[in-house]
């Protein structure tokens, strides 16, 4: 059976494509430092890079590697090796696409291949996470490290979490929490060093982590130039690339160096008049994981309904979720604030609802499409604030639950439907 | 297996209608404390002077109306079905309507992550002001591996959901209270001890489902009415009951539905041994420490419970030793229709056990209503007392045809009872 394939974007910046050779360069070194026994590590989104950049020791994460199978089309063909193991293909795709190139001993891999890792690192976020990297561990010869992820156990947690983390992280965070994931990290850290040979400086450690706030204000001012900026200036098919693979490099000079450029590239179109859809009628926001495999389906409804995503999590999250100031302070326990709260912007819904309303209203969004996210406070809140919501649920890497004549059909009829009505409230208004 | 069997009765009771028990015991003036999933420690409730009644989504979801699973949100899957999965979103439901009027408190453990959001919803709900009738809530967040720093983390936890149960019941917990409760459920422990010894026996004196019944009417009924229970099922096993056809044993998802049990047995096959949350045999209970929490947490933090979140190597091989101490000729791995953890240990599981046949099962969802109509045409050739399981007769009979002729699986079985 082909595979299917996916809907290629058209480039809106030029810096993305600098990125991605970037990336693909870095990636071809990941594989020579792999080849001359240099461990490599496998991490999770949500795993604490830093303490690996810190230690220079390579690492590729999960997630980006799950997108970039999924983007060659190789998906359905791991998924198939999984089950041909007795290994579940309908759980946790976004994590078990490595674990399936791994089985499928696919002869033509994306970018040659994912190395063997040596070192597995996850959270656990998930029921399954445990078992399928400890799975992946056992069939790959590495070791895996999982990490606790603890629950907010609070009444009433405040919400505005976007805007006391960055400075108030240990006040706005129960110390227990804190405590638990600080006594882990230094144990991981003790291990890493143990079992690489490699030395963790502290003064390395701290400028890692103030690279990555540099990073984050880049992005943060990103994030705000196209919030305000109508027609906006760049769509989600371009910033999720473009925030994204510095991202994965969070902590080096590159990454923030990158991020910089990102910022003055917007800067320049903005100033310049350019736009992402010069007739801009209509503006998106995308809740959940990214088409990754078709990013070209994002700019299909600028050419036919002036409708432009311009919001998803990915400029978001890098924009408000990963800054934390530690002047005078433990910078593990910064770090330890910064992942102890992964997943909880986006699935605790006192911070998850709060935080899409204050971003659509920000990004000034007309309708709100919502692909295979909990998301019942969101839509309620959303919709509450006169923000309408398409919900459809699917998994982003696995095509088997969605194609894109299915999601043309069903979002053209909600911006006709409910967002072009939406958009011209806020046209008159303005 | 013979004579007055007025216990079985009384156990079934109990599983099946949970809150007549919990109404008995507010009749004397006590309190109920509802708990969701096996790792809310019944241990602090009981310390309380409250009766801690353990809950089945699935089972309340299945039940229908007349108890409470449909309230006044019955498009309920509807509303909570892109938070939850179908069970607990009736489940919710029916907190947030006051449905669920038999219980003053309720605990939710984090046994898998749909009970971490149900957590989050009913917080949600109630800061937003929509549930005005639904009761206090508190969620114990388990973590569950077995190091020094989760050790830690999970004793202040219980230290505070202690505190918040002692603010439940108008009282403290003191550790004398903590003792005499880890006291009882070693004696209960040692009561199942008892039951899968008779159960996996060569002639099997108890069956599956009365021993089924037992461990979860004892997280339903206090100490000291499910005690002489226990031992009344205790002396029920007389010998003298015939070989069974196969001895099988049951891994994988959770299943609290007695009705699965007797499909099996059915066919005659004997239910040895089952690893799954609502068993028991008599392993796992808090040990006597000088701080009675410690053996309260440690009970908890290294349970098998169920797979969501657990270990991989610890859970397969701790699996393997049980199949193999009962004696199976084979395992049926039961694929829960929203456990997403259970798949992944199946291969490893097979790896681990090497010999017996073992057979995956994927259930369907009691929770939104009986099996696909080709199922249950299947069923209808069956015997009657399996109708609402027809995937594991379908199972069961697939694990006989495998085993082949029944001497033979006599003659071996004996063998290896020596």
């Amino acid at each position: 059976m082909a595979e299917q394939t996916g809907m290629r974007r058209r480039p809106e910046l030029a810096c993305t494509q600098r990125f991605t050779r970037y990336q693909r360069d870095w990636f071809a070194e990941v594989r020579e430092r792999a080849a001359a026994g240099e461990p490599v590590a496998l991490l999770s989104a949500d795993a604490p890079h830093e303490i690996y950049r810190a230690m220079d020791i390579p690492y590729v994460v999960i997630q980006w590697w799950s997108s970039v199978i999924a983007a060659k089309q190789k998906a359905p063909g791991y998924l198939r090796a999984l089950a041909e193991a007795g290994y579940p293909d309908d759980s946790e795709q976004y994590n078990s696409l490595p674990l399936g190139e791994l089985l499928a001993a696919d002869e033509d891999p994306p970018w040659g291949g994912l190395p063997r890792p040596a070192i597995i690192s996850a959270p656990l976020s998930t029921d399954a996470t445990r078992q399928l990297f400890e799975t992946s561990a056992q069939r790959s010869g590495a070791v895996f490290h999982p990490i606790e992820k603890t629950v907010d156990p609070r009444d009433d947690p405040p919400e505005e979490w976007w805007a006391q983390l960055p400075g108030s992280w240990d006040s706005f965070l129960p110390a227990d929490r804190l405590d638990l994931l600080t006594d882990e990290l230094t144990g991981l850290i003790r291990v890493l060093e143990q079992t690489t040979g490699r030395r963790f400086s502290e003064s390395r450690f701290a400028e890692v982590m103030h690279l990555a706030n540099e990073q984050a204000e880049h992005n943060a001012a990103a994030r705000d130039l196209v919030a305000a900026t109508v027609p906006t200036p760049v769509s989600v098919a371009e910033t999720m690339p473009a925030v994204m693979v510095p991202q994965w490099h969070r902590g080096s000079s590159w990454a923030r160096d990158a991020a910089a450029e990102f910022h003055a590239e917007l800067s320049g179109r903005v100033a310049a008049g350019a736009a992402a859809c010069p007739g801009e009628q209509v503006r998106l926001m995308w809740l959940g994981r990214g088409l990754w495999s078709s990013l070209g389906l994002y700019q299909y409804f600028q050419d036919t309904y002036g409708a432009v995503f311009v919001w998803s999590m990915y400029l978001g999250l890098a924009a408000d979720g990963y800054a934390r100031y530690f002047d005078g302070r433990d910078p593990l326990r910064a770090l330890a604030a910064r992942f102890v709260t992964v997943g909880d912007e986006l699935r605790m819904p006192a911070w998850s609802a709060a935080w899409h309303v204050k971003e659509a209203t920000l990004h000034q969004v007309d309708g709100v499409v919502s692909l295979g996210e909990n998301d019942y406070f969101s839509v309620r809140r959303l919709e509450a604030a006169g923000i309408p919501v398409l919900s459809l649920a699917a998994d982003n890497v696995d095509r088997r639950t969605w194609s894109e004549d299915e999601l043309k059909a069903s979002i053209a009829r909600f911006i006709e439907e409910r967002a072009l009505p939406a958009a011209e409230r806020r046209h008159h208004a303005s | 297996m013979s004579g007055d069997r007025a216990w079985a009765a009384a156990l079934r009771s109990a599983c099946e209608h949970p809150e007549a028990a919990a109404a008995a015991w507010r009749a004397g003036g006590g309190q109920v404390v509802g708990l969701l999933g096996w790792s809310a420690p019944r241990e602090l409730v009981t310390a309380a002077g409250m009766l801690p009644v353990r809950l089945s989504a699935e089972r309340l979801a299945a039940l229908g109306p007349d108890r409470g699973s449909e309230p006044e949100w019955p498009d309920a899957v509807a509303a909570f079905g892109s938070e939850l999965t179908p069970a607990t979103a009736r489940l919710a439901a029916a907190l947030v309507s006051g449905a669920l009027d038999w219980l003053d408190f309720l605990v939710i453990g984090r046994d898998r992550e749909d009970y971490t959001r149900l957590f989050y919803l009913l917080r949600e709900l109630r800061r937003g002001g929509a549930a005005p009738r639904m009761i206090p809530v508190a969620f114990f967040d388990l973590l569950r591996l077995p190091s020094r720093t989760s050790a830690r983390y999970n004793r202040q936890r219980a230290v505070d959901l202690a505190a918040v149960i002692a603010g439940w019941a108008g009282r403290p917990v003191t550790s004398a209270d903590l003792t005499g409760t880890v006291e009882a459920a070693g004696d209960i422990a040692h009561s199942f001890r008892g039951i899968q010894e008779l159960r996996s026996g060569l002639y099997p004196r108890i069956t599956g489902t009365d021993a089924l019944a037992a461990a979860i009417a004892s997280r339903v009924l206090p100490a000291e009415k499910v005690l002489p229970l226990l031992d009344a099922v205790l002396a029920a096993g007389v010998p003298g009951a015939p070989a069974p056809r196969a001895r099988v044993f049951l891994a994988g998802s959770a299943v609290d539905d007695l009705t699965a049990y007797e499909a099996l047995e059915s066919l005659g096959l004997a239910i040895v041994g089952e690893d799954h949350e609502w068993g028991d045999d008599g392993s796992e209970y808090p040990l006597a420490t000088r701080d009675p929490l410690d053996g309260i947490v440690d009970r908890y933090q290294f349970a098998h419970g169920g797979a969501a979140r657990a270990g991989l190597r610890d859970r397969t091989e701790r699996t393997a030793d049980r199949v193999r101490a009962a004696l199976a000729d084979g395992v049926l791995y039961l694929l829960g229709p929203r456990d997403e953890a259970a798949g992944w240990e199946l291969p490893a599981l097979r790896d681990c056990l090497g010999a017996p046949p073992l057979i995956p099962v994927r259930l369907h969802d009691r929770a939104q209503g009986r099996p696909a109509p080709r199922e249950a045409a299947r069923a209808d050739q069956g015997p009657a007392t399996g109708g609402g399981w027809p995937e594991l007769r379908d199972a069961g009979q697939r694990l006989l045809a495998e085993l082949g002729a029944v001497s033979a699986i006599s003659d071996a079985t004996e063998d290896r009872h020596g």
